[in-house]
């Protein structure tokens, strides 16, 4: 007994420990952030207007469409699994959706929609749907059914339940699967901005360097781009998966 | 005219799907138990002995019969898993049926105070079931389940998971709870040891598929001696029957 708390004490100190060392390791990257990115953009003809202006809208961009997306996945993924022949039915079908590439559908978006923000936006929920869908419904899939009739037999039930057990049951997929929507979201911005000729963005400014054939401009706009998706992981998504993982771990 | 059992199961069938064909795991129960009773249902393993928990929670639906109840009878439920909520801390997992009740937030904290107290959980208010032991859990499990003041208490193997002396603990413990509480426990247990150290009545029952094969009433004085020749008498003809 006075092993197992020593052991406990042990384990809980080092678990002090990492998380100091870790928050420490967080404000040094935050600070040599800053001073990477002001040396960077300050030595260079960058225009701090346009790169740091255009991250922004366009991680304005993908925050709408993370939101719809979100949204989206949640209740697909909740009706599709709520019942096995719903399941077996739409499960394929999905499975097909998944693998047809967004930009196909480009052409489509242009001649039928007309506003290009509404275009940039409706390519990223494309983008961002998929992942985040199949890890809930991986998440739902591998759910604990002792949990599934305590929170029944405890009366969850309705919007209760949603918010009570199923939302924080599904949390560390939700998370996992955010995390891998937002790192394609990233990826389609850039096209997505540079074929509908987006006025602003990470995007469009990045085009513009390329087609003004700055190209070491444009390789330190992509590093500062990488330096500021890093940092957005390492002080949002990590921390996220961290929390949700934390407790969800045992069988 | 009123009847004198709080629950009781009537003539209930239950099969499951097995591939194409179906399996049947409970013919034809039928049970009575009256309030303040004590019953474990024994038998071996895969005789339906949980399906019927479920089914008399409400979980499950039987194929034919029923399970009939007093009127406004609360049930609550132990997992032999605990089934504790991994992201809720104690004393939120000890609140959460309440909590799902719409009860107010000041009596749900003083239930969740007096459910601490009563199963021992003090120092572990804000901890997390990862944080704890198997008998801590299933502590928990018993406070989460004893705060929305059930009529009967169903519990499924809920010391089989832990070590002998924290189910021993337990046990006295929840024999003393079902005393002074005068509840309602159906519990179902594969020690055939344990269903006469606590129940009033034994039910044991067959498998594939499951039926009744005898109740037993354990005419035993508590606090009882597990090292009495009654004791013994009761546990050889159990087993016995679990085993013919």
């Amino acid at each position: 007994m006075r092993y197992s708390n020593q052991l406990h004490t042990a384990a809980r100190k080092n678990a002090l420990k990492n998380k100091k060392k870790s928050s420490l390791i967080s404000v040094v990257w935050i600070l040599l952030t800053f001073l990477v990115l002001a040396t960077v953009v300050n030595f260079s003809e960058l225009n701090p207007a346009s790169l740091f202006g255009g991250f922004g809208v366009s991680l304005y961009r993908i925050s709408v469409a993370y939101i719809i997306a979100l949204v989206l996945s949640c209740v697909i993924a909740l009706v599709v699994t709520a019942n096995e022949k719903i399941e077996n039915l739409f499960l394929p079908v999905l499975d097909v959706l998944q693998s047809f590439p967004s930009f196909a559908l480009f052409p489509v978006m242009v001649a039928s929609i007309h506003s290009s923000e509404t275009i940039i936006i409706t390519v990223l929920v494309i983008a961002i749907v998929w992942p985040i869908l199949f890890t809930i419904i991986g998440g739902i899939k591998n759910r604990r059914e002792d949990l599934e009739e305590a929170a029944t037999i405890f009366g969850a039930v309705g919007i209760k339940r949603l918010i009570h057990f199923t939302l924080p049951e599904l949390a560390p997929s939700i998370v996992t699967g955010s995390i891998v929507g937002w790192g394609e979201a990233w990826e389609f911005i850039i096209g997505a901005e540079l074929l509908v000729n987006a006025k602003l963005g990470i995007g469009s400014y990045l085009g513009q360097l390329g087609n003004n054939q700055q190209n070491i401009l444009l390789v330190f706009g992509i590093l500062v781009l990488m330096v500021l998706l890093f940092t957005i992981n390492k002080l949002i998504w990590l921390p996220l998966l961290y929390v949700t993982t934390k407790y969800q771990s045992e069988s | 005219m009123e009847s004198e059992y709080i629950l009781s199961t009537k003539n209930i069938d239950k099969s499951f799907k097995l591939d194409s064909s179906k399996q049947k795991v409970l013919d034809d129960i039928s049970v009575d138990i009256k309030p303040g009773e004590f019953v474990c249902f024994v038998g071996p393993s895969g005789c339906g002995k949980s399906t019927l928990l479920r089914l008399i929670s409400g979980l499950m639906k039987p194929d034919s019969g029923g399970v009939t109840m007093k009127p406004k009878t609360k049930l609550a439920f132990v997992f032999q898993n605990f089934g504790l909520f991994p992201w809720l801390t104690v004393e939120q997992n000890i609140g959460f049926g309440l909590k799902m009740n719409g009860v107010p937030k000041e009596t749900i904290d003083a239930e969740v105070k007096k459910q601490i107290s009563q199963m021992r959980l003090q120092g572990f208010e804000t901890k997390h079931p990862k944080e704890l032991s198997g008998g801590m859990k299933q502590r928990v499990g018993i406070a989460r389940a004893l705060s929305v003041k059930p009529d009967i208490l169903l519990l499924d193997e809920p010391f089989s998971a832990l070590d002998t002396f924290t189910a021993e603990n337990l046990r006295q413990d929840l024999l003393n709870i079902w005393q002074k509480q005068q509840l309602t426990v159906v519990m179902v247990s594969h020690l055939v040891e344990e269903a006469v150290e606590l129940s009033d009545k034994v039910v044991i029952f067959s498998a594939k598929p499951g039926r009744i094969k005898k109740e037993i009433k354990i005419n035993l004085a508590r606090s009882r001696d597990k090292r009495s020749t009654q004791f013994f008498n009761y546990v050889d003809e159990i087993s016995a029957l679990v085993q013919s």
